[in-house]
């Protein structure tokens, strides 16, 4: 019997810390592309502005100097221009505001890769208890003590777990953040 | 004409890179920095006129930099923003007591964020 219980633990430890060391890694794979994803994106998008920008200078300078020598189409062309200036900042903004997703998700998949950890930990204390010795003429109130003790131990690994991991994002959409002055 | 210095302390790389753009193109210069110790090294290295922090940093978080440049000569007067996902009044609070100036909670608006600069610290050229 308490072979086949030790080796129900080792089992269950094996198979699920090789599990979680999956799910970590996917994890971690998975902040490291979003972040080169959106770093990529971020510079793309200042690639554009930038390039508007020079564009649009340098079709204002192709224009007469003279304000007074400007055709009432020119002036025409130089507000539009503006205009676009105006709609293209916003966007940009926007989507500044918008792929700030980027670093508030990547604290999530940070502390579900750190608990992920911690679940590994927990384990341990399983296969720990496998490889304790536990033999079948013990009594049977030292099976009940041994088996506390493994409970106890896994207890506290799971409040280490949630101690170390206060959660730092309540935002559930991507709406601006207040802004407060002390 | 010398533009003012922000420090933009935070450990994500596209984080950094959005807020120095948008300073950048308002006429603003930025000093980047990974984390609370990088942070402190830069500001006590160069001038700067207003910093903006995480809170949530590997090692050094953003409420150890403000304390270390409470403490400092040159920046107990400086301008300190916190700029976290963080919103509970207790962090608040914390970031009060340490010396912050003002909280600004993830995502932030470009617009809000160049309002509260030039509120703090007027326009980019010295």
């Amino acid at each position: 019997m308490n072979s086949q219980l030790k080796l129900l633990l080792s089992d269950i430890s094996s198979h699920s810390s090789r599990h979680l060391k999956e799910i970590q890694s996917d994890l971690v794979q998975t902040n490291l592309l979003l972040d080169e994803a959106i770093t990529q994106l971020t510079g793309s998008f200042e690639g554009i502005a930038k390039e508007v920008s020079a564009y649009q200078e340098a079709m204002i300078s192709l224009l007469p100097h003279d304000s007074m020598e400007r055709t009432p189409d020119e002036l025409d062309r130089i507000l539009h221009m503006g205009d676009v200036n105006k709609i293209l900042t916003l966007h940009i903004n926007s989507a500044v505001t918008r792929l700030q997703f980027e670093d508030i998700t990547s604290q999530l998949i940070r502390r579900a890769a750190r608990r992920v950890d911690g679940l590994r930990e927990m384990l341990e204390c399983l296969s720990q208890a496998a490889l304790e010795e536990l033999e079948d003429e013990k009594e049977r109130s030292r099976k009940v003590d041994w088996l506390e003790e493994l409970l106890e131990g896994v207890l506290v690994k799971s409040q280490l777990i949630d101690d170390q991991l206060r959660r730092a994002v309540a935002q559930r959409r991507l709406d601006c953040g207040e802004v407060e002055l002390f | 004409m010398n533009a003012k210095s922000i420090l933009v302390v935070d450990d994500s790389r596209s984080l950094r890179q959005m807020v120095s753009y948008i300073l950048n193109v308002s006429g603003y210069q930025v000093i980047e920095a990974i984390d609370g110790m990088d942070g402190w090294e830069k500001a006590i290295a160069q001038k700067v006129d207003l910093v903006f922090t995480d809170q949530n940093m590997p090692q050094y978080d953003g409420m150890w930099l403000i304390k270390a440049l409470r403490n400092s000569e040159n920046h107990r007067k400086t301008p300190i923003l916190m700029l976290t996902t963080e919103s509970s009044d207790e962090m608040k609070a914390m970031g009060k007591q340490a010396g912050a100036t003002g909280w600004i909670v993830k995502p932030f608006d470009p617009d809000r964020m160049i309002a509260l600069v030039k509120k703090l610290i007027g326009d980019p050229s010295v």
